[in-house]
């Protein structure tokens, strides 16, 4: 019966329909607009739900597949489906949209339909990014969402947020502009196919170690731009401050992790043996990226002890937690004694925490937009104290912040553990250092927290009004699913150990 | 017995957290105090019936068994029900090592099942039964060792055989903890009716939703059977802890003082993570290998299945001479001794124990005295197996805690001699303490250590509960601002003048068996071979330490209760909700003695009596070197021991007595500003200035000078605005020049024409060429 319903169709299509919809609203009625949004995000998550519950985990693989004539004559399909790993992103994906609708309530008043629009625009893409099947789909769902996003910080964005949209744009088009040139000679290699399960059955004997490597490094670029990984990061911290909450909020959850998962379903399956071919015999990509990894989790807890913004600070942790998540995917091949079940378990932390770091930072991202909101900088100097006007607020932001920190018993606990575990089987230098993200994390979290919400409240602090029912109605759903992820992981890792085995099983022989 | 009783414990007060959290604010003082009280003492009426239960069960019958009976049982149930455990057994005074059939079944229904089966006859039972224990085996069925409960509420994640379960143990160790966490919990939570009692509704609600949650973490902690589950509760009660000192965060200084002992315990718990790591891999492999299955976990017991087969997977395995599996549990070991020198405070990460004062005065009692900080002798007992051999390069790990604790004793003792504020005496004596803790865990003597972290736990609760009543008296923490309360404030001042002489191990107080008991094992350590002169030192050390007590202990009680009032206001004394739990916690500080008095202090008719406490968990810890040495040998350097804790305890009371009471504070040479001790005592009033060196003036500006540095000049001026600005530049001056082409002038056109008209056929001509030579270079450079 379920068979009959294309789901992930619908999924895709209830925003984009939704975007057509919404020209209908007048431009004056800004609650309708909101409404009209939250409704048909909301309807995309029920819709995304049957994906994630029918799910069937014995099977494995690509499931819920449909595939539909497009570009035929060069062999690209509108081709979809959804494994364990990209249905938890999807799930994340149309789980954070209402929140992100809710977090906009009060902070959005211009342009409010545009903006709305390109906000489900920008679901109805990231939800095609994860359910591509088809490589070309996958370049044309990850092109197009950069549009939104590029409007929603150039528009809706602070007071350098033209600046910020470019360096964005352009970043990002690099790295695409090398992906492309990737995909055409992956294209080209694996028999004229676009079809990621007709490519991934011919690499990776279709290419040399050589061509591999060349290829891998091109896909490894775009992805860790993308991330972002160290040295590429420079352009997030600007889109973070620039951008407004929502915005902030589906970047930092869902569209770095497009990064994360095009290591996952590329890089890691295709080219294996690029990987760990020594460049010059100095160094593989994997340990180039595996360091590249730890040394961000130690560079971006640093530069977040740095900063005097807020959102700023909050944007260069998002570095420090990606690092390890980035680290542990690569570890694996950094040990010349392969241990296969190590290397499955940090992938399975990496993707656990890919959906656990959403969490959490969407969480304080949220809750940067509501102090924003109510005290227009974001300046820590200027805020001090918050805990006594806002109590909500303040155990909303300290709950948020526990979890960025990895408290067992929250998502990230999860993930973070099952990364170190995994890495330190196959590379315990690497692990080491990345495990310093425990202690460091605290140092500027629990710092920020000392001197944003507790301390003296003063000046203009003492006005600060305490978290209204809009924004609570994001929130606590946000905060519910950290602890939700955190003690009861069991049936979400489930659906991912399939893939994850296979992916893992590459290396075993 | 309903094991599930276990999981309740925890639930009850974290109910009370949730009703606390959600419903305190709105419903009022009277609502948050009946719930927030009732959850501990609820829990610790079910905590003493699974206490009793315990007990019940381990008084039922032993049997003696042939060995091939013995087989035919093992054979039976193995694997599963039955095991073969090494004890040590204390019988005729001697302690020997046997070995041990255990059956995890009722004795009744192991009696049923085995005669169902066959295994045994009736006739052999009866046998059995009167049977006098045989020298050579001892057989059991049933538990001689000690009963434990165990229960597994489910799976909490499983990735690729490794298991993490939500079980939870109570054994011997555990319930100790569970009737001290929840017993002296209540008092503190009445204690703290009274104390927060001038608080706003919402203040108050928000104290005791985190004291109730701080319940049910350290619950979860002493409860986990899992490692990892342990950590829970572990990071659980680091957090409550956190939120608690910051507690009156308007006051920058208190939230700053949260964040330290956050971040100084996530060092030690980095220590954690890396040794669970370790113990990780080593089971893996061991998994893979010979205990064979593929499911590995951080339960204690396959921990302890772990340990059993390293030793010889060590002596035949690839690795060599004990490095490989035994190496790894060394190394492993001495991780998780870093987290314990987190969470206990002990050197190197013990600085933000006396910051941690800024935390309301219960707090201060209940989380950084009585309990949280004894989790690291807590964990190193429960891992007592694992630490005892546990070795890295040839120096055992036991002997470095017995160095950093006896370390940590004096050091922090000393510091308690110079303090001003009372709270930060009491806290630099707890540290001190809790170095006495792990000087008895680091000589092997488990159960001396557990006993002192019982008899501690009631007098520093005391002594900081007192001192709580009288800073609510004098609004003030220095005791130069006290002096003369014993007469306004009674209670107070005999029930901490109890807790002080228990502290200062007072002949017959709780405080003068536990620490002699510790002190006694160390100094029978330095009797066995093996570095026998640095345990031989560390003795002299812990006696020295002893006599650093015992003065200030008593200047503690000079400076605040004797004398003429120094401070001001009519200080009166606090109402009864506080001067109760003081009454009953200087009644435990008494009596906690009788969990350790010595055999030969008791007339034979109480023997039974003797090391009641320390005894009762030898069944269940690792016995040291000191186990199977001579009794009669033991006898003697114990009441040596004895003679020479008392009498240090009795004459530095005595000193402190003539110095201190001689003179008004302000003419002890010790006490004024100036003078020749002044720089002794300013050094030590700054804790040997290890904080200000290693701290403020090391670590934490050189943090945040690296940070901002790296953020400033490579960062955003190298790498964005040098690199990626910079590019973007490169590309705009290219477009620049690429401009300048375009003059729109004809000539410069045609000259361009020109050139193209020849260039490019040229061009075209060579290509041809140039790619074939271009090519066969390539290939040939490939046939090399």
């Amino acid at each position: 019966m379920v068979e009959g319903i294309p789901l992930l169709e619908v999924t895709i299509l209830i925003p984009l329909l939704g975007v057509l919809l919404l020209a209908w609203i007048p431009e004056d009625d800004p609650e309708a607009t909101r409404a009209a949004t939250l409704a048909l995000s909301l309807m995309t998550f029920l819709a995304s739900l049957p994906l994630y519950f029918m799910y069937d985990v014995d099977a494995g693989g690509f499931q819920f597949a449909r595939v539909y004539n497009w570009l035929s004559p060069i062999g690209a399909q509108f081709s979809l489906g959804v494994d364990g790993i990209s249905v938890l992103l999807i799930v994340l994906t149309t789980f954070l949209v209402p929140i992100s609708v809710l977090a906009s309530w009060k902070g959005i008043d211009k342009r409010v339909k545009s903006f709305h629009a390109a906000l489900l625009l920008m679901e109805a893409t990231m939800i095609g990014v994860f359910a591509a099947r088809d490589l070309l789909l996958f370049f044309l769902f990850f092109e197009v969402q950069l549009v939104p996003m590029f409007l929603f910080i150039g528009v809706w964005g602070g007071e350098d947020r033209v600046r910020a949209a470019l360096k964005f744009f352009l970043y990002t088009a690099v790295g695409s502009l090398l992906m492309l040139a990737g995909i055409a000679y992956v294209y080209v290699k694996a028999g004229h196919t676009f079809d990621m399960v007709a490519i991934s059955a011919a690499l990776p004997g279709a290419l040399s170690s050589t061509e591999q490597f060349w290829v891998c490094l091109a896909f490894l670029i775009a992805f860790g731009i993308k991330v972002p990984v160290f040295p590429v990061h420079t352009w997030l911290p600007h889109a973070h401050v620039q951008a407004p909450t929502a915005g902030s909020v589906i970047l930092a959850a869902v569209m770095l992790k497009m990064g994360g998962y095009g290591f996952v379903r590329f890089c890691l399956p295709w080219f294996p043996d690029g990987l760990v071919e020594e460049a010059g015999g100095l160094f593989s990509l994997a340990s180039l990226m595996t360091w590249l990894g730890v040394g961000g989790v130690v560079y971006g807890a640093l530069m977040a002890i740095a900063q005097t913004d807020l959102k700023k600070l909050i944007a260069y942790s998002s570095i420090s937690h990606l690092g390890l998540v980035v680290a542990a995917l690569f570890a694996g091949f950094t040990n010349p004694n392969f241990v296969e079940g190590g290397h499955a378990r940090a992938i399975t932390g990496s993707v656990y925490q890919m959906v656990g770091h959403g969490l959490s930072t969407g969480a304080l991202f949220f809750l940067v937009g509501c102090i924003y909101d109510r005290r227009h900088t974001k300046k820590i100097a200027e805020l001090s104290g918050l805990a006594k006007p806002a109590p909500m607020l303040a155990t909303c932001f300290v709950i948020a912040a526990l979890a960025s920190v990895a408290l067992p018993g929250t998502a990230g606990f999860v993930g973070e553990i099952l990364m170190l575990l995994g890495m330190f089987e196959n590379n315990v230098g690497a692990a080491a250092v990345g495990a310093t993200g425990m202690v460091l994390g605290a140092v500027y979290m629990l710092w920020a927290v000392q001197r944003v919400i507790f301390g003296p409240t003063e000046g203009a602090n003492r006005e600060v009004k305490d978290l209204e029912a809009v924004e609570l109605w994001g929130l606590v759903p946000l905060l519910a699913a950290i602890f939700v992820l955190g003690l009861v992981p069991g049936p979400f890792l489930a659906r991912m150990e399939p893939a994850i085995t296979n992916l893992a099983a590459l290396y075993g022989g | 017995m309903n094991t599930s009783m276990i999981p309740l414990l925890i639930l009850v007060p974290f109910l009370g957290f949730l009703l606390n959290a959600f419903f305190g604010r709105r419903l009022g003082k009277s609502f948050v105090t009946c719930v927030g009280v009732s959850a501990p003492l609820i829990a610790f009426v079910m905590g003493a019936a699974l206490f009793s239960n315990l007990r019940e069960i381990d008084s039922r019958p032993v049997v003696q068994l042939d060995a091939d009976i013995q087989r035919r049982v093992y054979d039976a149930y193995s694997g599963e029900l039955a095991r073969y455990e090494l004890v040590t057994v204390h019988a005729h005074g001697h302690a020997s090592q046997r070995q041990i059939l255990r059956v995890d079944l009722p004795y009744e229904s192991f009696v049923q099942d085995a005669l169902a089966k066959n295994l045994i006859t009736q006739a052999e039972l009866d046998d059995a039964e009167h049977a006098e224990p045989s020298e050579r085996v001892i057989v059991a069925a049933g538990e001689v060792a000690p009963a434990a409960f165990t229960f597994t509420l489910g799976n909490w994640f499983s990735v690729g055989g490794f298991e993490v379960n939500f079980a939870f143990l109570l054994d011997r160790i555990s319930i100790l903890l569970v009737l001290v966490i929840t017993g002296i919990g209540s008092l503190i939570h009445i204690y703290s009716t009274g104390y927060m009692g001038d608080r706003s509704a919402g203040t108050f609600a928000r104290f005791f939703t985190y004291l109730n949650l701080f319940i049910a973490a350290m619950l979860v902690l002493v409860l986990g059977k899992d490692l990892l589950l342990m950590f829970v509760g572990w990071e659980g009660v680091g957090m409550c802890s956190y939120l608690l000192i910051g507690f009156d965060y308007d006051d920058k200084a208190n939230a700053a003082c949260g964040t330290k002992a956050f971040v100084v315990n996530r060092i030690g718990d980095l220590g954690f993570v890396l040794g669970m790591l370790c113990l990780v891999v080593l089971g893996r492999q061991a998994a893979l290998g010979e205990l064979g299955d593929g499911v590995f976990s951080l339960d204690v017991d396959f921990l302890r299945t772990l340990v059993d087969h390293g030793g010889s997977a060590a002596a035949a395995g690839e690795h060599g001479h004990g490095g490989g599996a035994a190496g790894m549990i060394g190394v492993a070991c001495l991780l998780l001794f870093v987290g314990a020198t987190g969470k206990s405070a002990q050197i190197p990460l013990h600085i933000w124990l006396p910051d941690a004062m800024a935390g309301p005065t219960p707090v201060s009692a209940l989380i950084h005295a009585a309990t949280m900080v004894t989790a690291g002798i807590y964990m190193i007992t429960r891992l007592s197996f694992l630490f005892i051999d546990a070795q890295v390069f040839g120096i055992p790990v036991l002997g470095i805690v017995a160095v950093i604790g006896a370390t940590t004793a004096f050091c922090a003792g000393a510091a308690a001699l110079a303090q001003d504020d009372i709270k930060r005496v009491l806290a630099y004596s707890t540290v001190s303490q809790l170095g006495y803790m792990f000087l008895g865990v680091g000589a092997a003597a488990f159960g001396a250590s557990m006993f002192h972290l019982v008899t501690h736990a009631f007098f520093k609760a005391l002594l900081f509960l007192g001192a709580g009543s009288v800073i609510h008296a004098c609004h003030s923490q220095s005791m130069s601002k006290m002096g003369g309360l014993k007469d306004s404030m009674p209670w107070t001042f005999k029930t901490m003048f109890v807790g002080a002489f228990a502290l200062a191990g007072f002949p017959l107080l709780s405080g003068f068996f536990s620490k002699d008991l510790i002190l006694f094992q160390v100094l029978a350590r330095s009797n066995v071979e093996g570095a026998s002169w640095v345990w031989a030192l560390l003795y002299g050390m812990g006696v020295f330490t002893a006599a650093l007590t015992a003065l200030y202990s008593m200047r503690l009680i000079r400076m605040t209760f004797y004398g003429s009032y120094r401070g001001s206001g009519h200080p009166h004394e606090s109402p009864w909700v506080m001067t109760v739990p003081l009454q009953v916690l200087a009644l435990g500080a008494v009596l906690a003695s009788l969990l350790g008095w010595p055999k030969f202090f008791l007339p034979a008719s109480l023997a039974s009596w003797a090391d009641m406490l320390p005894h009762s968990l030898h069944a269940v810890v690792a016995a040291g070197p000191t186990a199977l040495m001579d009794h009669d040998y033991l006898v003697s350097l114990e009441v040596t021991g004895i003679v020479i804790g008392a009498v240090v305890a009795v004459g530095f009371c005595a000193l402190g007595f003539a110095w201190l009471w001689s003179l008004p504070p302000s003419e002890i040479a010790w006490e004024r500003p100036v003078g020749w001790m002044r720089r002794l005592r300013d050094f030590l009033f700054r804790a040997w200035m290890y904080d200000e060196i290693v701290n403020k003036r090391g670590a934490q500006p050189a943090v945040k000078q690296l940070s901002h540095w790296l953020w400033r000049w490579f960062d955003d001026a190298t790498l964005d605005q040098g690199l990626v600005d910079g590019m973007g530049r490169v590309g705009v001056e290219l477009s620049h020049m690429a401009r300048a082409t375009q003059t729109g002038r004809a000539t410069s056109y045609l000259r361009m024409f020109a050139l193209g008209a020849v260039v490019l056929p040229l061009l075209a001509i060579l290509a041809t060429p140039l790619f074939t030579l271009l090519t066969a270079w390539f290939a040939g450079g490939g046939t090399h």
